[in-house]
């Protein structure tokens, strides 16, 4: 009952604390606000970035050419090869006269074609991948050429190189940015804790003389760092989730499996922000040595 | 019981202010420190309080050393301070003010009101409770600090002496600390060596930093 009564004057007296210096207080929740959208933005960027990158460029695939035609053991043995590959979406075959008419079809070639006593093109398997990277790719490259009756084999390699650096920069700048704007928030917050402390210090100094506890006197502060907490973080959400609802919701097919807002990230960002911002009150304020 | 044992208060690169003191206070004493101005009084007062701590020796209330912060809370939380220049929670009108010693004791709110309304009732400050501190003047000030050191019903109460106090105010004070003295209130006081504010009442203590001695 007694712990209830203090729980609920230090919360009164958290608005007290916030209500003080209204406008500063509301410049400083603007800008903790506008950090979080890009801690948030740049969380999102280093989780998801990769896969919505991939999946906004077209699937790799590798193209296996085989020595004359496929005999139905090859075809089996590459089948089941395939099948073993998780990276393996989905493979289609194309016998040596599909691919003799497919080539009769592109404009020009059809005189050179003409001419030719025998067919010269192998059994092709198309293999389509989900979006492997680089080494991946390589090695699948290395496993499958080992297969009797492959001719050559023709890959996305070097195109999947480029992507993986891209991949790994973007989540470098992403992650750097993420932790600068978390840096300048931490700082931020304790600068004002730190602040709000100072210029209730003569009144911290009466409580303690009144009988006050550190602890009583810093469950007020808690209190301040949480409701600034829920304040920037929710509006943080809100603008993010407004303007991805303006934005990029409509243009972007249902099966695309990116999801903002996600409702579980959305909770743990503003959840852990409170929590922290709850946290560097308490601490930058905290002084038991004070008299 | 308060004890204080070979109690020195030493400022930095100053001479010990005071120097050795031993004394025992017994419940429901009154003490009141004398000696001239600067000699150590308040800071003796505020050694009590614990809002100082010696250079060495201890103070123990009630067995249990002041250096302990929950110790020191308890005590504060049991004690009256009166000190010759009052200090406030500005932003807070004057019921709010003397609120907090009993929210800080965790009271609920409807035990609060009516020590509020008894407390400023006894100081003459009924019809001043919705003002803020800073609009008072300096001896309704005083009252306010009185209110505010009797609303938790102490068993201490630590008077500073007042500069300059009007006659009604001492008389205020007088009858105060006589009424809370009578019902078994420790009270401890500090006066100036020729003229007190207050009646002479209880024990003198004679505080002579210069001599290292303290006359009992």
């Amino acid at each position: 009952m007694k712990a209830g009564r203090h729980q609920f004057r230090a919360l009164i007296q958290a608005f007290h604390l916030l209500a003080t210096h209204p406008w500063r207080n509301l410049w400083l929740l603007l800008l903790l606000t506008i950090l979080l959208i890009v801690q948030f933005c740049g969380i999102m960027v280093t989780i998801q970035g990769e896969s919505w990158l991939r999946r906004q460029l077209p699937e790799p695939t590798l193209i296996l050419f085989m020595q004359g035609q496929a005999s139905e053991t090859q075809t089996h043995a590459l089948w089941d090869a395939l099948a073993n590959q998780t990276s393996v979406a989905s493979f289609d075959t194309r016998s040596p006269q599909e691919a003799l008419n497919q080539l009769r079809t592109i404009p020009g070639l059809l005189p050179a074609l003409n001419q030719l006593e025998h067919n010269p093109i192998g059994s092709t398997f198309i293999v389509h991948l989900r979006h492997p990277d680089a080494t991946h790719l390589a090695q699948l490259e290395q496993e499958l050429s080992l297969l009797h009756g492959i001719a050559s084999i023709h890959s996305s390699h070097h195109w999947a190189q480029r992507l993986d650096q891209l991949i790994s920069f973007l989540k470098l700048v992403s992650l750097g940015t993420t932790l600068s704007a978390c840096l300048i928030w931490v700082t931020l917050t304790a600068g004002m804790a730190r602040h709000q402390a100072e210029q209730h210090a003569r009144e911290n100094k009466l409580m303690r003389q009144l009988g006050a506890s550190q602890m009583y006197l810093a469950r007020s502060y808690g209190y301040e760092g949480l409701l600034i907490g829920i304040l920037s973080s929710s509006l943080a959400v809100l603008l993010l989730w407004a303007y991805w609802k303006s934005h990029f919701s409509n243009p972007l097919p249902p099966a695309v499996p990116i999801q903002f807002p996600d409702l579980n990230f959305l909770a743990t960002c503003i959840s852990s922000t409170i929590f922290a911002s709850s946290i560097i009150f308490v601490i930058a304020q905290w002084n038991p040595n004070r008299k | 019981m308060i004890v204080l044992e070979n109690l020195t208060l030493r400022y930095p690169g100053q001479p010990n202010l005071i120097e050795n003191l031993s004394l025992t206070i017994a419940p429901g004493e009154w003490v009141t420190f004398k000696g001239p101005l600067s000699w150590g009084k308040t800071s003796l007062l505020r050694l009590l309080a614990g809002m100082e701590f010696p250079s060495s020796g201890q103070i123990t209330w009630q067995g249990i050393s002041l250096r302990r912060t929950g110790t020191l809370n308890r005590l504060r939380q049991c004690t009256g301070m009166i000190w010759s220049t009052p200090q406030f929670v500005e932003r807070l009108p004057l019921h709010r003010n003397l609120a907090l010693p009993l929210e800080i004791q965790g009271m609920a709110r409807h035990e609060i009101t009516p020590r509020i309304e008894s407390a400023l009732q006894r100081v003459g400050l009924s019809e001043q409770q919705h003002r803020f501190p800073q609009q008072l003047s300096s001896t309704d000030q005083h009252r306010l600090s009185f209110a505010r050191a009797i609303i938790g019903r102490p068993n201490l109460l630590l008077v500073d002496e007042l500069p300059s106090p009007t006659p009604r105010l001492t008389s205020l004070l007088q009858n105060l600390l006589d009424t809370f003295h009578q019902s078994g209130v420790t009270i401890i006081t500090s006066s100036t060596q020729d003229q007190s504010m207050l009646l002479p009442r209880g024990r003198e203590i004679t505080i002579n930093p210069v001599s290292s001695e303290v006359l009992l």
